[in-house]
């Protein structure tokens, strides 16, 4: 994993910390939010909120429905790759 | 003075005379919240459909809210508050925990000589819940003129870190003046039900919380919070009211076609589509206000009646059914036939 890689799931696990009180070592890039991690819908919106300030990007709905897990949501943030 | 006994008669029917309103001055956009909570306003219309809500002032209390509705209320109407018989609030959140919320509307409206009390009916199932109570005291005869005023400050029991209620309720009150009407018009069955298996579904908390620094954290009842399990209330009430509504109907011996207005309580404005895509009624036979004014507790059915009455979309002679579910779980639901002013006995002349 590079650096730039390790940074982007970095702070995503700290904002799921902030959102939802999850322990690092809880979130991998398998972590899916609503299975792994029990997120509910308004939660993975806190999580996307603060994504977009954290990280200076806009994240329409129709894309953050699709991001199901922390994996497919870095690589969104570092390669704008979308699921199908 | 309280009029006891005055309509001991059991041929008349109970009617609806008069709603009256109020929604505090300040709204509240999704922008807004947008400022204090993780959320976003296309998330919150596309899966609540709220855009905006009221917020009571500070310093405004549901005693407040109340009086103004149920001023409001007795100017429609004509008729003094002095000559009110018997005010019920319904609220969850009381001025105080003792005397009643009721009493402050009494003093404060001028409604002295009524009687008066609160019922807690679980906020939202209350718009049926304290109609049913009020009109079953006219019909007895004891009390001849009820104000039933639904009043809750909801935004008062927030936690503003947490998001799913927070985007979903507003404050606001209204008022059902009931009395007397012809035989055969006002409110007609009524159904109550209660499943305690949903308790912690939707509901008022009362708990310990902290900041992420430690301190102590409070809402505007102290260590009391809103809590809401979305997901359950969405299982719960379109998958359960619609069933309810048709038992009703049933009981009844009337079907969905018969009802010219569907007065839903406004929960969620996906429920309300849900429900009656079950019931298979199109949504032109319903009003909502949940856009403008958010989850308004137990106010929303009468409040959802008013504005169908001043949009003209509830005329003497209709058949309106009202149904208001949520904590508990608890729903009612009520049949009523539309009154106009020739179903109520005149209003005394004002000396």
């Amino acid at each position: 994993m590079s650096t730039v890689q390790s940074d982007t799931l970095q702070t995503l696990k700290e904002i799921l910390d902030e959102v939802a009180e999850i322990p690092a070592e809880r979130i991998s890039l398998e972590s899916s939010y609503i299975e792994d991690l029990e997120l509910d819908s308004l939660a993975i919106v806190s999580v996307f909120v603060l994504v977009q300030r954290r990280f200076g990007v806009e994240v329409p709905n129709a894309d953050f429905d699709r991001l199901t897990s922390v994996g497919s949501t870095v690589a969104y943030l570092e390669d704008r790759e979308i699921p199908a | 003075m309280a009029k006891i006994g005055a309509v001991p008669t059991t041929s008349q029917g109970v009617g609806i005379r008069a709603i009256g309103r109020y929604l505090p001055e300040k709204v509240v956009s999704n922008a807004d919240l947008e400022e204090i909570l993780l959320t976003r306003d296309d998330w919150i219309r596309a899966n609540i459909g709220v855009e905006t809500r009221h917020m009571a002032a500070e310093g405004e209390w549901t005693s407040d809210l109340g009086t103004a509705a149920l001023l409001d209320a007795c100017e429609r109407a004509g008729i003094s508050p002095a000559e009110l018989d018997l005010v019920i609030c319904g609220t969850y959140t009381p001025d105080n925990m003792t005397p009643p919320t009721a009493m402050l509307v009494i003093r404060k409206s001028g409604a002295l000589g009524a009687t008066g009390f609160d019922v807690n009916s679980g906020a939202c199932p209350g718009g049926v819940f304290a109609l049913d109570i009020g009109a079953k005291y006219v019909a007895t005869g004891q009390y001849r003129r009820v104000a039933v005023v639904m009043a809750d400050v909801s935004t008062r029991t927030m936690d503003w870190k947490d998001p799913a209620p927070a985007v979903i309720f507003g404050d606001g009150a209204a008022c059902y003046l009931l009395e007397a009407c012809t035989p055969g018009r006002g409110i007609g069955r009524t159904l109550l039900r209660s499943d305690p298996s949903g308790y912690e579904s939707v509901w008022v908390r009362r708990e310990k919380r902290t900041r992420r620094d430690g301190s102590a954290l409070s809402s505007g009842f102290g260590d009391n919070f809103g809590a809401l399990d979305g997901k359950a209330v969405h299982a719960f009430a379109v998958g359960e009211v619609p069933s309810f509504i048709r038992e009703l109907l049933d009981v009844a011996d009337q079907a969905t076609a018969d009802v010219d207005l569907f007065a839903l309580h406004q929960a969620n404005l996906y429920i309300i589509q849900g429900i009656l895509r079950e019931l298979g009624v199109p949504l032109e036979r319903t009003v909502t206000n949940i856009q403008k004014y958010g989850n308004t507790s137990g106010a929303s059915v009468p409040l959802v009646l008013r504005e169908a009455e001043d949009l003209g979309r509830l005329l003497p002679g209709d058949q309106v059914l009202l149904a208001a579910f949520g904590s508990g779980f608890s729903m009612g639901a009520a049949l009523v036939r539309w009154c106009g002013p020739e179903d109520f006995e005149p209003a005394p002349v004002a000396s």
